[in-house]
């Protein structure tokens, strides 16, 4: 991840300097809010379908132990192997005895954003082993050693030219202008490596408990080729992607590509059930803090997330930002929830990186009330656990006065006046400090000679000697 | 029935005459409103920013001032939800005013029921629908939900189909944030302006000379670019335009001298 | 103790509300005309449909320009035989320019079908070719996904791979130009009879 710590104001100023890239960026993650808004109108029961999809991951949350190990009994059933990690390093750790015990020196990995989270594979990189990540969003950034800004589209913040000239410079492309020569030339290069490839890692979309499988969906069969070709299958999962059954696969099938990518469905959603025959199988699950977010009642339910990404498209701050202003793994607004929690210190930023407008809560295809966390998660900063709390003790006293004073009609109304006041006697102090922020691009709004109350009161007090509405009367 | 007005602070401060909108408009339906004067501030200020325990003193005191009004309004979507929200919070001693508090609007369709006439306003105005009025209080149909969830249109949609001449006009993006959110406008001042003038610019490529809205904190941000840009675009609380006031002049040409 | 056992010890411990598991039923989307669906949700995943007349795949596979225009032609049902036999192994499908396969059902709701290890053992073969045409009955198309899981039942859990396949290999992952033919598939036919 990014090394140095700026937070998301400061990164989301670097990103809106490039006012084309920006443009773009916003404009294409708008038209695919949009698309998500066509194929939710194409169901009239969209909404029941998400509060299906709520009800059925927070029932699986609830029974979490009980339904990981009918999983792991179904999974061995048919023969896979399943590992737990309590957390990235063992993760890691697991991933790579696989493969040294195996000789395995080249790796595919089709898209996981566990895999992100634990960073794998700069850990297995570290180790000598390659491992080329097969999604091409995924690629791109891996060649240009960047991480992804977005889980599902993570080149959006790129443009065609950017994507030449990385090919050109890491794979030796002759140059080529346009999507489809780049994406032709990426297709040749990877199939040599899926056929190269001594063992395929994918994450996992859904798990199914009632019968031991995993589902891995994408749109490029990238997961399908790493998969079907070498012998070894690491599958990698973070705990919070079981479902019980089978049937429900249809709730979160219906829900998962509408929501993400406003396509019906993805071109594979692949099921596996066990190794291929002479191959293995392992499934690694994994819990990496998802136990203590469990344990955590009003953030239990960001673990209901199904990582679509729609909660991104949607909100106006992260298309004008970028999922690198996130300087975290999953971005966006389940991930200004996620990385806080993890580690309240490093993320400050996240939670006021909201207008609190609402929209994410009202696409997540699982209905997490994401604004209303980062609203909780703010409160934390302020009153929450000393261990967590950010921001100062002098913002609490601050508020601690503010509310004081703004408790008394009285003291309100004399701040008031003098704020006003000193504003239209030195406007220059409205360019310093917290009002320069405003007087940046804005006009101050008036600043009126009298408040409304104070007219009201003398109006009333008129009205007592001549009567007439006292509304009626203009200034 | 007893009805009280709530002004939120900013527009006691700033806007007094939306105050004064909000009675004319309230008197025209015959509807006799009272303005308690020990009122301050719905706390939103510090509670947005999770200074839940600093603004207690204010939930307080707003519980102590409308005691005993069966319906208090309230000019304001981002206020009228914070009260609520408080209400719903601190259930144990302080319910009761903040639940009865009513968004302005939807005071005049759903508890009045018959909107009166309103004054002809012959103007291209465009409705910014607040996301506090939007999505927290339910008021209209968000954007992002699909078929089937039972809610109507807005009330101040509904008022201002009815005003005679007024002709209003739909933004691309129908329900986009306008990047006010409260302190979000100093602690992301950048993502803030871009928002807003993205939101301007979708309103002035209709032609609308007004951008009207239940709330006066999202068009004194939207108000302050167009100012700053000399947009051909003003900004009206929508009391203001259900009591016909004249939409005030834009200054269109680019200011000289120390900006 | 393992990972294994610390964590579950550690997930029992916690106290979580109970909720209910609800019952997957809804009022769910019903086409009147399902194979009008199925081909406009198809051709919206980039996908295209084919009729075959009186029922007669191999005309209509034999038809197809691909397949007319393919020196290494595949196929994986009986009735229709291909220009060369299947590979062995799964590498071998590199080199296949078309192949043929039978689907088992198709979804009309977004246009996908179902197809398993027992249409195609050599998974593979669906991915590293260069161009698909599946068979598919038009009797066996069901509305929407719980009326295909409802369909297949415990069989989803009895086969090692089963796949819904919705067109062809895509990606928009360069600036959001749609690009069909990505890592897998560059075209996919379903041929209906």
């Amino acid at each position: 991840m990014t090394l140095v710590q700026l937070g998301h104001p400061a990164r989301a100023r670097r990103f809106l300097a490039d006012v084309e890239r920006a443009r773009f960026h916003d404009a294409a993650l708008w038209q695919i809010r949009e698309r998500r808004d066509q194929r939710a109108a194409e169901l009239p029961e969209w909404e029941a379908l998400r509060e299906l999809g709520a009800r059925i991951k927070a029932h699986t949350l609830a029974e979490l132990p009980e339904y990981l190990e009918r999983f792991e009994q179904n999974a061995r059933r048919h023969g896979a192997h399943v590992h737990f990690a309590r957390d990235a390093a063992e993760h890691n750790q697991i991933v790579f005895e696989l493969l040294r015990a195996r000789g395995v020196t080249r790796v595919v990995k089709s898209k996981s954003m566990l895999t992100e989270e634990c960073g794998l594979n700069p850990f297995l990189e570290r180790r000598g082993l390659e491992v080329v990540d097969t999604d091409l969003g995924e690629l791109i950034v891996q060649l240009r050693r960047e991480p992804p800004s977005h889980i599902v589209l993570p080149a959006i913040h790129l443009r065609t030219a950017d994507v030449s000239e990385t090919f050109s410079r890491t794979l030796g492309a002759p140059p080529l202008a346009d999507a489809q020569s780049l994406t032709e030339f990426a297709r040749s290069h990877l199939r040599a490596k899926f056929l190269a490839a001594q063992a395929g890692i994918t994450g996992v979309n859904f798990a199914i408990a009632e019968t031991g499988g995993i589902v891995v969906c994408t749109n490029e069969g990238n997961a399908d080729l790493g998969t079907a070709l070498p012998d070894l299958h690491i599958a990698c999962m973070g705990m919070e992607k079981l479902l019980p059954r089978a049937a429900d696969l249809g709730v979160f099938l219906r829900l998962l590509a509408r929501s993400a990518t406003g396509q019906a469905i993805t071109a594979y959603t692949a099921h596996y059930h066990g190794p291929r025959p002479g191959g293995e199988l392992h499934i690694v699950i994994v819990d990496n803090g998802r136990s203590a977010l469990r344990g955590e009642v009003r953030h239990r339910a960001s673990l209901r997330c199904i990582r679509c990404g729609a909660c991104m498209n949607t909100c106006p701050v992260f298309r004008r930002s970028g999922g690198h202003s996130y300087e975290t793994h999953v971005p966006g607004p389940i991930g200004s929830i996620l990385a806080p929690l993890r580690e309240p210190s490093a993320h400050q930023s996240l939670p006021h990186a909201c207008t609190l407008c609402g929209s994410c809560t009202a696409v997540c295809p699982v209905k997490i009330n994401l604004h209303e966390q980062l609203l909780e998660l703010r409160e934390r900063q302020l009153e929450g656990p000393a261990l967590e709390r950010g921001r100062g003790s002098l913002e609490r006293t601050l508020a601690q006065l503010l509310g004081w004073l703004l408790k008394s009609p009285s003291r309100t109304a004399q701040l008031g006046a003098v704020l006003r006041w000193l504003c239209r006697r030195l406007p220059a102090l409205t360019r310093y400090g917290a009002l320069r922020r405003w007087t940046a691009t804005r006009e101050l709004p008036p600043l009126p000679a009298e408040s409304f109350h104070v007219q009201y009161a003398r109006r009333r007090a008129e009205r007592a000697r001549s009567p007439g509405d006292i509304g009626t009367r203009r200034e | 029935m007893r009805v009280a007005l709530f002004i939120p602070c900013y527009i006691d401060q700033l806007y007094p005459d939306v105050g004064f909108a909000c009675l004319e408009l309230l008197e025209a339906h015959g509807v006799q409103v009272e303005v308690p004067a020990g009122q301050t501030c719905c706390g939103q200020l510090l509670t947005n920013r999770g200074a839940l325990r600093a603004a207690r003193p204010l939930a307080h005191n707003f519980e102590a001032t409308f005691a005993g009004y069966d319906h208090v309004i309230c000019p304001s979507g981002s206020c009228a939800a914070a009260l609520r929200r408080q209400a719903e919070s601190w259930q144990d001693r302080t319910r009761g005013a903040s639940t009865r508090v009513v968004e302005l609007c939807q005071f005049l369709v759903s508890v009045l029921g018959t909107p009166a006439r309103a004054p002809a306003f012959p103007h291209r105005v465009v409705l910014h629908e607040s996301c506090h009025a939007l999505r927290e209080l339910g008021l209209g149909r968000p954007s992002e939900l699909g078929p089937g969830h039972g809610l109507s249109e807005s009330p101040a949609r509904q008022l201002l189909c009815g005003v005679p001449e007024l002709s209003l006009v739909e933004p691309a993006r129908s329900d986009e944030c306008c990047g006010f959110g409260g302190s979000f406008s100093i602690v992301e001042p950048d993502i803030s302006a871009r928002m807003g003038s993205d939101r301007i610019f979708d309103f002035e490529r209709l032609g609308a000379e007004v951008v009207t809205s239940t709330d006066m904190s999202c068009l004194m941000h939207l108000s302050g670019l167009m100012q700053r840009q000399c947009r051909p675009l003003v900004a009206m609380h929508i009391s203001q335009v259900l009591v016909g006031r004249t939409p005030p002049i834009a200054r269109v040409l680019p200011r000289t001298g120390p900006q | 103790m393992s990972s294994r056992d610390e964590l579950l010890a550690r997930l029992r411990a916690q106290r979580v509300e109970p909720v209910p598991l609800p019952a997957l039923s809804g009022d769910w989307i019903t086409y009147p005309d399902r194979e009008a669906q199925f081909r406009a949700a198809l051709a919206r995943a980039a996908g295209s449909v084919v009729v075959a007349p009186e029922g007669d795949v191999r005309l209509a596979v034999g038809r197809l320009g691909v397949v007319q225009q393919a020196a290494r032609f595949c196929s994986l049902v009986a009735a229709v035989p291909g220009n060369l036999p299947c590979p062995s192994e799964p590498a071998g499908f590199a080199e296949v320019e078309v192949l043929l396969c039978q689907a088992e059902f198709g979804v009309a709701e977004n246009g996908a079908v179902w197809l398993d290890e027992r249409v195609a053992p050599l998974r593979a073969g669906l991915f590293l070719t260069q161009h698909l045409v599946l068979l598919l009955e038009r009797a066996a198309l069901v509305d929407h996904m719980h009326a295909a899981y409802a369909r297949l039942g415990a069989r989803v859990g009895q086969t090692g791979y089963g796949c819904f396949l919705c067109g062809p290999s895509k990606t928009a992952d360069i600036e959001q130009a749609l690009i069909v033919g990505a890592h897998g598939a560059r075209s996919l036919v379903v041929v209906l009879y």
